[in-house]
């Protein structure tokens, strides 16, 4: 991606911006060892910010992340004897603040969500900005400190509330944004009494200090939330790519069933009917070729029916586990028991990894490993569906060496969950799948004859 | 008999067929809904009853018609195989199930006793 030469730089001018502003303060008589501590802050954010920008560059969230970096030093200009620098570096001095929270606020999608959380961010934009223009024209400071606490407050209770707000799948790639963002909270909060209660020296440049490691866990924090963003959004491709694939493989099993195997079925029983008109004495030799072709014919239905069976079964979409698992077992070449605790429906993708994990178990089972009982459980742990299936083979089994369930590992983990397999040699060999199905679930299908309308007559309808 | 499937050409050669067997094919109807009406209407002995329809399936139909009462004999059959259906075939008030390919008169005298 051509930006490369933009983030650097705009990291460049970044590091400029905060070295120049250093240099002010440093010449103002601040201490040389919290300005080198101020200044690596600033670059934290800005590094962090554009690092994230790089491998996430359409979301909004690492270009407030970057602008924090400049925000970051703009106070550190107030104390400069040029007067239109002095004024701007006060008046504008919360800006890392207000970037703060819309950064806390958007992340992780990149956008302000709720009437909420648009109006805190533009109150603290408007509120800060002027209370430090009245900071400029008067002197006081209170006003500017009381409006921060506060802020500070509203988000001690607003970062908390987005995890118990968001979905369950944001809810992780929230987490470490907002513990993050909690320690920084509190560091700035801690430093905003510092100043309104006038805490006396040393404890003052100490609890100054440590708000400046504090607000350093939020660079931190949120860099690790887009690594985690980034997995997330592959995983989630990836469970799209299944989707689509499983979609396909329905609509091919159906084609299959309405077309070609509905038209040699019909054929079957045309030949038949042609055999019966034909009758036991006629024409030998057409009947035993009829025999012959209807033989053939129904040959050739069977494979294309486990063609159709292994595309997808229909079962499976029209009963879902509760109705497959048991074909399953009563089609496997060793006697096997099932025993579910899943009557609900999932997710078809979810419902077809189940499916097809189970399916290569115990044709494994069957193939492999010399067994001669096998057992398929599946139940439901908290928002995760357990499926096993467990032989009393002779184990060994090495499922890095070409097995179907290499395949079958990728798509439950597409999924979010984990294939496992243990086959200990002379143990059997166990194979379970945890797939998480929260929010996956379909409503059971409520087709109920009685309840549709009725359709259209059958044309002969009288004795 | 009553036949109940969505394809027109196997209701067609099915009907053509079971009646060159010896039974009488009174009606036929393309889904679950026209077939519960059917069943009512001209009451037939037996129903060849497709699992796969429109709008409902033939286990459902076969479950209706068993709660309303009807002494029909109902046979399931599909172009799919009985195997994936075992379970709640076992479950089901049917008499059984053919696979379409071996629709015949026989079968089904068979499957559901009759001489």
């Amino acid at each position: 991606m051509g930006s490369g030469a933009l983030l650097v730089a705009i990291g460049v001018i970044g590091t400029a911006f905060g070295l120049a502003s250093e240099a002010i303060q440093t010449g103002a008589g601040a201490d040389p060892q919290r300005s080198l501590v101020d200044f690596m802050v600033g670059v934290a954010y800005l590094a962090g910010g554009l690092v994230a920008w790089r491998r996430d560059p359409l979301n909004p969230t690492w270009r407030v992340m970057s602008a924090i970096g400049f925000g970051w030093f703009v106070g550190n200009y107030a104390p400069a004897a040029q007067p239109l620098l002095h004024a701007g570096g006060v008046v504008l001095a919360d800006t890392d603040a207000v970037l703060l929270i819309a950064l806390v606020l958007i992340y992780p999608h990149g956008r302000l969500e709720g009437t909420l959380h648009r109006t805190v961010v533009a109150v603290a934009a408007v509120g800060l900005t002027a209370t430090n223009a009245l900071f400029l024209a008067t002197g006081a400071s209170t006003p500017n400190l009381v409006l921060g606490l506060t802020l500070t407050l509203a988000m001690l209770i607003l970062v908390p509330r987005r995890l118990v707000i968001a979905s369950a799948a944001d809810r992780t790639l929230l987490a470490p944004a907002i513990f993050a963002t909690l320690v920084t909270l509190v560091a700035v909060g801690v430093a905003i009494l510092v100043q309104l209660l006038r805490i006396p020296e040393p404890l003052r440049s100490t609890l100054l200090a440590a708000r400046d490691v504090g607000v350093l866990a939020i660079p931190i924090g949120f860099v690790v939330g887009s690594f985690q963003l980034a997995d997330e959004r592959l995983r989630r491709s990836r469970a799209r790519i299944v989707e689509a694939a499983d979609a396909e493989r329905r609509r091919l099993e159906r084609d299959l069933h309405d077309g070609a195997q509905q038209r040699l079925v019909t054929l079957s029983l045309a030949l038949r009917s042609a055999r019966r008109d034909l009758g036991d004495d006629r024409a030998p030799d057409v009947a035993r070729a009829l025999d012959a072709a209807s033989d053939e014919l129904k040959a050739g239905i069977e494979e294309l029916r486990e063609l159709a069976q292994g595309i997808h079964p229909a079962v499976l979409t029209e009963t879902g586990l509760a109705g497959a698992l048991p074909g399953l077992a009563d089609r496997s070449a060793i006697p096997t028991v099932v025993t579910s605790a899943v009557d609900r429906r999932f997710a078809p993708s979810v419902e077809a990894a189940a499916y097809f994990v189970a399916s290569e178990a115990l044709a494994n089972a069957a193939k492999h490993a010399a067994a001669s009982h096998a057992s398929i459980t599946a139940e439901l742990r908290g928002g995760t569906l357990v499926l096993a299936v467990r032989d009393d083979g002779q184990g060994g089994a090495d499922p890095s060496r070409g097995s179907g369930l290499v395949g079958l590992a990728d798509r439950v983990a597409a999924l979010g969950g984990e294939l496992r397999i243990e086959s200990a040699p002379g143990a059997g060999t166990t194979v379970s799948a945890t797939i998480p199905v929260v929010g996956s679930g379909l409503p059971r299908s409520s087709t109920d004859p009685g309840a549709t309308i009725i359709g259209e007559h059958a044309h002969d309808a009288h004795r | 008999m009553l036949i109940v499937d969505d394809h027109a050409a196997f209701r067609r050669q099915a009907r053509a067929l079971l009646e060159r067997d010896g039974f009488t094919v009174i009606g036929e109807a393309i889904d679950g809904a026209a077939a519960l009406a059917a069943v009512q209407a001209v009451r037939p002995e037996v129903v060849l009853l497709d699992i796969g329809l429109p709008d409902t399936d033939g286990f459902r139909v076969a479950e209706r018609l068993a709660s309303l009462g009807s002494s029909a004999i109902v046979v399931l059959t599909s172009s799919r195989g009985a195997d994936a259906y075992r379970t709640r075939l076992d479950a089901s008030p049917a008499a059984g199930f053919i696979a379409k390919e071996d629709v015949s008169g026989r079968a089904i005298r068979d499957l559901i006793g009759l001489a």
